[in-house]
């Protein structure tokens, strides 16, 4: 923009009613630049002209435009300047004669001067006619078409994005409902932890707390069976990933970055999900240590292996002789999911971020695993059950894990059976491996990781 | 997905966001109920967490501190209280897992929960470097994955789309190498990716995606399984903002066709608004009115008869009743939807409440009421909260305010489109064919201001900016140079102006022909360029050598010119 600027001040200048010898400068100044000086040796012949009716030419041509701001006069009065020109023009052709009785000098500069004008007042006609040309586009139909088309762009923008936002925002509904089961399960988990420590101070018989835990239990089951059967039912488009992945875009919800672990994890219902790694400090599972991965095949099996549990569960659960005078036999069978959530998690001190790291490992052996090598030891089908309660995932896998292990089992042929029987299924449903032998080696282990469902029972059986 | 995290669409802040903490509350309440033994307890852990944090640096070391520490962030953050404590927790966590065990896997972790309590205090400038850190320090795959797409989310939050579409980006990259490219788990991403791009307006790469993402699926899941049909509608949304009605139409009705099979009534009736939309666009009225008729007694009876998505069918009605020329009736459904965001029912966003707003400006506009839709446009604006991730939004509407105010000539109330590019170039989206075209009619806008310099300036940023996104044969690209031509003739740079003008008439002319109003136009505009310029080049010199010299120096200089006059100012 320096160009029209400094075009611009000069036109002023050079018509502005200044000494001659400033104008000159001006002019010696300004034939230092520009090839288009080469225009004005055209008008070499031309004669000084006094300026003043240029100027008020110009100013004409300016008041005509008064209300522009734009510092060229810009109209469809472009002629005026143009008669200006001419006007200069025809008059410096008459007064040759001025030229009598001056210096060389003087007449030289006044030739420049001269013809320096003409080529100015040509540059303003020109850009005068640009303007106007500019400006009647303006008002054509082209640009009223290109803004129509803007507008209509913009709204097109609005309405994708509000479309996207929707989007967004019915997932996020859909979403919320889990979310609340979530931070219930997560205050659930909290008393059951506070149970645990309020454990030893409780003036209560053993039996009576048992009770009370068991009940407990009981009712966090139902609760939990009733929401996973929900999610089996909500088992929509946005099922696996997208329900396990609550609010995440929400600021308040601090689980923001899990939910991206969990996406990756739950996307597939078979594979690293029953995969839990025991921390390695937690007091009960320091033993079981190892890590665990399966793939589909063995998380199948261990869906039967559940439902099988479930199933005799009451047996078991009187076999090892827990049986609390309060433990309604029908509830048994929820419980062995549920011990998964609460119990555990209660008992033991970790917690879901630890465990959630855990997770993160364990979903690199699943990799592993999947590269062939199944390595595994009893304790991950333990501890799969009990997933961080933000694991939403877990629940409603699980919860297609007990829908689909009906068939499984039906097809399979399997008949419920006693609790003896269980380890041996889940044996058969190894891989060979070399996981496998050290499984074996651990039986007591295997054990009480069948007992999952009622561990407290087994402490409790313990201390007796 | 919920993801949400538009630039645009920050997480539906406003509305959701109390919904939500509603539901927190539904939850402590339900977790207060078994009352005394509770409240016992928390009183238990609060006493016993200072011991434990009052512990110095040294204990840092303990092995089980970091776990504890997580432990107790994360239970601060479910009460609710204190997330500032919260965030001391995790950080003090962070560092004891740094000591303990060195780089690695749970460091990450930790560092994802101190970023996410960053950005649930809203202190996303903080939680970016966290969050980077953490990318840095693990070479776990998923952990890293997890890292970059919060890291996207904390950006998308800040209203930096572009960058958090370069996050989620490298978490795909991730994604890939770890799981190959036809996983569905990277289906997912991808899906994510494309919404951000849509959301961004770079409709080419959310369609690559949402292609790929839809092949995935395609191979992964059942036959018009519910996963496909959210690809296709999102592909359908793609089509539509690139025109391509057909492809759209198709997607929408397999979608509307899983939906069915799966028995989703809502999404049914959802998908029928936007085949109502195609059908619209391609004038097809009377399968228009029959879609909408359809979704609207549905919502009817779902929602309710004032839930907004009743009142967004009413606006699309509108405008068909606009279109086959029913003012009356285009008017009268403006009236009943204005009057449900008038009073919405609880649990309306006001995002929501925004866009219904803008799209009924949009009828009041084609009406010819601009005042009206002006003053509804300044109601949605003021709806819409000044967050980061509002601000694209908010920009999208000042855009169509400055236009309307353009078009009805108010062109000093060019403020608008000021807001609206600044927000945009904020925001990082000034990489858009979009912006290019805002760009373009701000430029328009100061022309008619005589700001001749600032318009050139516009101009010459549009042009780039179209170049790249669209092509130097689209029309749109087209439209800009004549603009720029006509600029800078009316600041003499005449050779500039006929080069251009020669250029943009070459490609009219292949592309649509010598008959097209706007090339008679540009031709006339050429002519007269050339027979000035020509004027001024014959006066140059007499001699022949002169001439050549002249002209092969002006030849010369103008196809400089044309390649870089990008540069010049």
């Amino acid at each position: 923009m320096g160009k029209k600027g400094k075009w611009l001040s000069s036109l002023k200048k050079a018509f502005s009613p200044e000494t001659k010898e400033k104008k000159t400068q001006l002019l010696e100044k300004r034939l230092d630049f520009g090839p288009s000086d080469s225009n004005a040796a055209a008008l070499e012949t031309v004669k000084l002209s006094p300026p003043q009716p240029e100027e008020v030419k110009v100013i004409e041509a300016k008041a005509e435009l008064s209300e522009q701001p734009y510092p060229v006069a810009v109209s469809p009065a472009a002629a005026a300047p143009a008669q200006a020109v001419a006007n200069v023009v025809s008059r410096q052709l008459d007064t040759g004669a001025m030229f009598a009785g001056k210096s060389n000098e003087e007449v030289a500069a006044i030739k420049i001067q001269t013809a320096f004008r003409g080529y100015l007042a040509k540059r303003a006609l020109r850009a005068l006619r640009g303007l106007v040309r500019l400006k009647s586009m303006l008002e054509g139909p082209v640009v009223k078409r290109q803004a129509a088309a803007t507008l209509r762009c913009m709204q097109t923008l609005s309405r994708v994005q509000c479309q996207i936002r929707m989007r967004r925002i019915r997932m996020t509904e859909e979403n919320q409902a889990l979310q609340r089961q979530l931070l219930q399960k997560h205050a659930k988990d909290i008393v059951n932890l506070q149970m645990g420590e309020d454990w030893d101070d409780s003036l209560q018989s053993k039996e009576q707390i048992e009770a009370s835990l068991l009940s407990r239990h009981e009712a966090a089951m139902r609760r939990e069976k009733a929401m996973a059967y929900s999610f089996t039912h909500q088992q929509t488009w946005k099922n696996a990933s997208k329900s396990m992945n609550p609010l995440f875009m929400d600021p308040n919800n601090p689980s923001w970055g899990w939910s991206w672990l969990e996406r990756w994890m739950a996307a597939r219902p078979w594979d690293g999900r029953g995969t839990v790694e025991k921390e390695p400090n937690n007091d009960q599972s320091s033993v079981k240590s190892g890590r665990s991965s399966f793939g589909g095949e063995i998380s199948k099996a261990y869906a039967r292996y559940q439902l099988n549990l479930d199933k005799q569960s009451p047996k078991a659960s009187q076999k090892s002789s827990l049986q609390s005078p309060s433990t309604p036999k029908p509830h048994s069978t929820p419980s062995r999911k549920l011990k998964s959530a609460s119990p555990r998690s209660s008992a033991v001190g970790p917690d879901d971020d630890t465990r959630s790291m855990v997770s993160v490992q364990s979903e690199k052996n699943r990799r592993h695993s999947i590269e062939g090598s199944f390595v595994r030891d009893g304790e991950g089908l333990v501890g799969s059950p009990s997933f961080p309660s933000y694991m939403v995932p877990t629940l409603s896998a699980r919860a297609k894990t007990r829908l689909q292990s009906p068939l499984g089992l039906e097809a399979n042929g399997t008949p419920p059976e006693k609790g003896p029987i269980v380890p041996t299924m889940k044996r058969l449903s190894y891989p060979p491996s070399p996981a496998r032998a050290r499984r074996l080696s651990a039986p007591p282990k295997v054990d009480s990781s069948s007992n999952t469902n009622t561990e407290v029972a087994v402490v409790n059986g313990d201390g007796n | 997905m919920p993801a949400l995290v538009s630039v645009q669409t920050p997480p539906p802040n406003a509305t959701p966001l109390r919904v939500l903490l509603a539901a927190t509350e539904n939850g402590g309440g339900s977790r207060r109920t078994p009352s005394p033994s509770l409240s016992v307890s928390r009183t238990k852990l609060m006493k016993r967490t200072p011991d434990k944090l009052g512990i110095d640096e040294s204990s840092l070391e303990n092995r089980d501190l970091g776990p504890f520490l997580l432990k107790v962030a994360r239970d601060t953050i479910a009460s609710g209280d204190n997330p500032n404590k919260a965030l001391d927790y995790a950080i003090r966590a962070s560092k004891s897992f740094e000591r303990c065990s060195g780089p690695g896997v749970e460091l990450a972790m930790s560092l994802h929960v101190v970023a996410a309590i960053y950005s649930s205090l809203g202190r996303f400038e903080e939680a970016v470097p966290v969050l980077e850190r953490s990318i840095e320090v693990t070479d776990d795959a998923l952990a890293r994955f997890s890292g970059c797409m919060q890291l996207g989310d904390t950006y998308s939050m800040m209203g930096r789309l572009d960058r958090s579409i370069h996050c989620y980006e490298s978490g795909l990259r991730i994604q890939i190498e770890a799981l190959g490219d036809s996983d569905p788990r990277f289906a997912e991403t991808c899906r994510y990716l494309a919404e951000a791009h849509v959301q961004s307006m770079q409709l080419d790469e959310a369609e690559k995606l949402c292609k790929k993402t839809l092949e995935i699926h395609k191979e992964h899941s059942a036959p018009a399984s519910l996963e496909e049909a959210a690809d296709r509608r999102l592909m359908a949304l793609v089509c539509e903002a690139k025109g391509d009605y057909d492809s759209a139409l198709e997607h929408l009705v397999l979608a509307s066709m899983s939906m069915i099979a799966n028995g989703q009534e809502n999404e049914v009736a959802a998908i029928d608004v936007s085949i109502g939309n195609i059908y619209l666009s391609i004038c097809r009225y009377d399968e228009a009115i029959f879609a909408y008729q359809k979704a609207l007694t549905v919502f009817k009876s779902t929602k309710g008869e004032s839930h907004p998505s009743v009142a967004s069918v009413f606006v699309r009605l509108a405008d068909l009743y606009y279109k086959t020329g029913k003012l009356r009736e285009s008017k009268s459904y403006c009236e009943n939807a204005l009057r449900i965001y008038a009073k919405p029912v609880p649990g309306t966003t006001s995002e929501e409440i925004a866009s219904g707003l803008t799209e009924v400006s949009a009828i009041y506009e084609s009406l010819e009421e601009t005042e009206e839709a002006l003053r509804l446009l300044q109601k949605a604006v003021k709806l819409l909260a000044d967050t980061p991730g509002n601000r694209s939004t908010i920009a999208g509407i000042e855009a169509q305010m400055g236009l309307m105010f353009y078009m009805v000539g108010r062109y000093g109330a060019r403020i608008s489109f000021e807001n609206a590019v600044a927000k945009l170039r904020a925001s990082g989206e000034s990489k858009s064919a979009f912006f290019g075209i805002l760009l373009n009619q701000v430029g328009l806008a100061s022309v008619q201001l005589y700001r001749i310099d600032e318009a050139v300036e516009l101009f010459e940023e549009a042009r780039k900016i179209l170049e790249q996104e669209c092509g130097p044969c689209h029309l749109e690209t087209l439209g800009v140079y004549s603009n720029l031509a006509a600029t800078y003739d009316a600041i003499g740079r005449v050779e500039d102006a006929i080069a251009i003008l020669e250029y943009i008439l070459k490609m009219r002319e292949e592309k649509h022909g010598t008959s097209n109003l706007e090339v008679d136009d540009e031709r006339k505009r050429l002519a007269e360029l050339q027979k000035e310029a020509g004027r001024m080049r014959s006066g140059k010199g007499k001699s022949l050598e002169n001439l050549l010299d002249a002209r092969g120096g002006t030849k010369k200089e103008s196809a400089k010119k044309w390649s870089t006059f990008g540069f010049r100012s």
